[in-house]
């Protein structure tokens, strides 16, 4: 019990702290997708696509050009549903890795509520002693 | 913790703040993503709580803004081992002996520039004063020190009586071979001029009265009992504070049950959101070329061409 007084005292504190240090709280987090190709990319595509159409050949604009632009914003949009799936599968797993967490620091905390009960205990039997001998010290 | 609930955007830029709502509708949970924000918040905060501690006053309606700042549990420990009798605080033993220590330095010195005058000899001052010092040290702290270590040892109070007794004699006759040293022949055939008067029985009695004084007070005011007890309550309220938060922790895994399934659920909702986002801007780029391609056309049938 000595452990509680003095010098050593330190390093019950540390370790609290060190403790404490391991439970991660709010570690709820759903992270948001991002849009890979990004849409500015896409934009800047199309922009400079149309840029050399209208400089180049401006006479031979025709309905057929709309095509190949929605052909190309349709792979655009295939490239960035693909990212999306493998984000996916990355959410999955940090999500399993987040509920394992979860389950984990609930394990560790019925842990520590055993071994800080009995710590407890320790510390008011030791108080009760303490506290007589205080009586019987006093002049 | 972050209370469970849906997110909720606040109307502001939903990349800076975030916040979620009970079941009631009440405001569980918010936080700012701008550093610069927190920074400041985090500064008003702090004013917030030394104005409070200054004035002493909640500055929360609940409590009554007005009311006195209560303590915490902690300053309450310390306030009620604070309410301590002055001869049992260490600061004044300390404040004793040092008075003590200054008193008898004068005292030898007195003393041993009385024998310097009486042989003739000629002594350094620092040396003398070195001297002195280092007697009155010897005289005053060493008694503390006894006296803390022998109430230490002994608890008892019958012993405690028993061993005061016998302390006092051993000074007693301490002083009584003192007296008999200035009264004999020793001294007064070597320092005549010294001891005509009897000033150096009460330059020899000062000491001796410091002492018991150094001791009396170091033996009363040394408690090691009292700290001890003040350490285990603190050490018992942190742990009760542990114990609460570990609780705490448990019970809020264990009522969010469906934690898996929420998360999972939320993480579909967004993959279903971004999916429809990503369909949304391609039909966004796609009008926005065909607004871009339609005046360039030439005839009504690339019009059509295009519109298909």
């Amino acid at each position: 019990m000595a452990h509680y007084i003095g010098k050593k005292r330190r390093k019950y504190k540390r370790e609290y702290l060190n403790r404490m240090s391991r439970i991660p709280f709010n570690s709820e987090a759903v992270e948001p997708y991002t849009i890979k190709p990004s849409p500015l990319s896409l934009e800047t595509d199309l922009l400079n696509m149309l840029y050399k159409i209208f400089t180049a050949s401006p006479d031979s604009v025709d309905g057929q050009n709309g095509n190949m632009f929605d052909a190309y914003i349709d792979r655009w949009k295939a490239l960035a549903q693909s990212d999306l799936s493998v984000q996916q599968v990355d959410h999955e797993n940090k999500i399993a890795d987040l509920v394992k967490v979860r389950y984990a620091i609930r394990a560790n905390a019925v842990d520590w509520v055993q071994r800080d009960e009995e710590t407890l205990q320790d510390i008011n039997s030791k108080l009760a002693e303490t506290l007589q001998e205080y009586k019987n010290f006093k002049i | 913790m972050a209370a469970s609930g849906s997110n909720l955007n606040v109307g502001i830029d939903e990349n800076k703040v975030s916040a979620e709502l009970d079941e009631n509708g009440e405001l569980t949970y918010f936080q700012v993503k701008s550093q610069r924000f927190n920074t400041k918040y985090k500064k008003e905060e702090e004013k917030r709580i030394r104005d409070k501690k200054k004035f002493n006053i909640t500055g929360i309606p609940q409590l009554g803004v007005d009311a006195p700042h209560p303590y915490d549990r902690g300053e309450l420990i310390d306030k009620e081992f604070s309410t301590k009798p002055l001869l049992r605080r260490g600061w004044f033993s300390l404040l004793v002996t040092l008075g003590a220590v200054i008193l008898d330095t004068i005292c030898y010195l007195q003393i041993f520039e009385g024998f310097t005058t009486d042989t003739d000899v000629d002594v350094n001052v620092a040396t003398t004063l070195l001297a002195a010092v280092a007697a009155a040290f010897s005289i005053d702290v060493l008694p503390a020190f006894f006296a803390q270590i022998l109430h230490k040892i002994v608890r008892d109070k019958k012993r405690v009586l028993k061993n005061f007794f016998i302390i006092s004699l051993v000074f007693v006759i301490l002083f009584v071979i003192v007296l008999f040293l200035a009264r004999s022949n020793f001294f007064s055939t070597r320092f005549p001029r010294l001891l005509a008067n009897d000033l150096i029985l009460v330059q020899a009695l000062i000491p001796i009265a410091t002492t018991l004084v150094c001791f009396i007070v170091n033996f009363l005011s040394y408690d090691p009992y009292f700290k001890e007890l003040k350490i285990l309550r603190k050490v018992k309220l942190a742990k009760e504070e542990d114990l609460n938060e570990l609780h705490a922790v448990i019970q809020e895994i264990d009522r969010d049950a469906d934690y898996a399934d929420r998360l999972a659920s939320l993480d579909q909702n967004l993959y279903n959101s971004t999916s429809a986002r990503i369909d949304a801007i391609g039909e966004h780029y796609k009008a926005f070329v065909r607004t871009s391609l339609i005046p360039q056309m030439h005839s009504p049938a690339d019009t059509s061409d295009l519109s298909v």
